[in-house]
Order: structure tokens, then sequence, then C-alpha cells
């Protein structure tokens, strides 16, 4: 497991074969490889996904590398999905 | 805008500025209230040019969280993630810009929180500054 700054290119835990990511501070382990936003939203106590995005970080605390909408498929296999955060979606302009 | 002032804000608005202070930007500060809204400015507001001038200051409404955010304005205009500037909802010299102007504001962005989750929490500060982050990286 990294520490707050190390980057993490996968979540992948190989010695226990799950897939180990943090949404913020809250820590999930998935078994399989690709889960869709929503879920990995809802086990991090977001009650209402469709309203977020689910943004994939380049390290804890980091910037945002790619987001996904509540039914993208997110591969946890893939480089920098082992952090995340939860952003407000919508907006529009006056 | 001193302590003083600042310490006539509502307590929730106060409680989201601390928690903005503790977690995202130690000297975010209110430097101007005008109606309903509150000037705040995020030195470390995330942009898409490292060349950029840094900060802006968010709209917020001193009812916060029980209100929405609307509009951002900065000193410069914003570069877009590729080329260019940043178009949405872009209004240089706009009157909003007003209560800043004296130091600096001079572009404002008119977004609104429509279609946005309601804040809930004084807590929910940090995802408005995310919010506005992405905003601006989607120009």
């Amino acid at each position: 497991m990294g520490t707050g700054t190390e980057r993490q290119e996968t979540g992948k835990d190989v010695k226990h074969g799950v897939f180990v990511i943090f949404v913020g501070d809250i820590e999930e382990k998935w078994d399989e490889p690709t889960v869709t936003a929503k879920l990995i939203m809802e086990k991090a106590g977001v009650t209402e996904p469709d309203k977020f995005v689910l943004e994939a970080l380049d390290h804890k605390g980091g910037d945002p590398v790619a987001e996904f909408s509540t039914n993208d498929p997110v591969d946890l296999s893939a480089k920098d999905r082992k952090f995340f955060r939860v952003t407000p979606g919508g907006g529009g302009r006056s | 805008m001193s302590d003083l002032v600042e310490a006539d804000l509502p307590q929730p608005f106060r409680d989201a500025l601390r928690c903005l202070r503790e977690k995202k930007d130690a000297g975010a500060r209110v430097d101007a209230v005008s109606g309903n809204f509150a000037y705040v400015w995020v030195e470390k507001l995330a942009k898409n040019n490292a060349l950029e001038s840094a900060g802006g200051w968010l709209r917020l409404p001193v009812a916060f969280p029980h209100a929405n955010p609307h509009g951002l304005i900065t000193r410069e205009a914003l570069r877009g993630a590729s080329e260019g500037e940043v178009g949405d909802g872009h209004h240089a010299g706009h009157d909003m810009c007003k209560p800043v102007a004296g130091i600096g504001g001079a572009h404002y962005y008119s977004w609104t929180w429509e279609n946005a989750p309601p804040p809930r929490t004084p807590e929910d500060i940090i995802g408005v500054v995310q919010w506005y982050e992405r905003r601006i990286r989607k120009g």
C-alpha cells in the first residue's frame, strides 16, 4: 500500500487477489477488475450517485486524470485507478 | 475583510470557511460581501495551465450550504485545457466583478449550480471547489 504521495499505477493487491482502492479516505476492496462508477460511489456512501461524477486521481489527494459518470465502467486494473474522489456533477450558466 | 466582519457571517458559512481552510487552502478568505453573496478567494484553485495567475473568487451565498454557489471571478481569463480560453459563461469586465475589482477581479464566469446536487453540510464546500475545478477543466 502506498503512502499519501506515492504514485500507484493500479489498485491490484497481488497477495490477496483483490483490487484495493480509495475514494477519498474510504478504502474499498473489489474482487473483479471492472466495476461501475455507481457501485464504487455507493460503497463510499454516496446516496445519489447519478448526481455526481467519480474522478480518478494520479495519486492520493492529487489531480484528476479521468472521470466516470454513474453507469461508466471503471477498469481497476488500469493505470491511475487506485485513488478517486467524488465531485458534484451538473451545472449551467446564467 | 476584517475578522470582525467575517464573524458576522452565519455560523454554517463560517464552518464551511473553516473546513475550506483546513482541507484545501489555509489562505482562503472572504474579500467582499455583496447582496446575498460572499466573494471567497481561493488561491489553490486548480487550473489548466501552470503559468496562469493563481486563484479565483468563488461566489458563495452567505446562506451556504442552504443556497447554491453562483459564479466565479478571476483576475485573468481562464485558459482552456487544450488551447484558447474557457468560453463557458465568460463575461470580461462584468458588473459582478465590481465587489473585487479593486483587487483585480476582472473576469466573471456565470456558472450556476443547475442540475447539481444541493449542498447539505458546511463540509460540502470541498465538493464545491472540486466542482469549480472540474468546470475550469472542461471549459
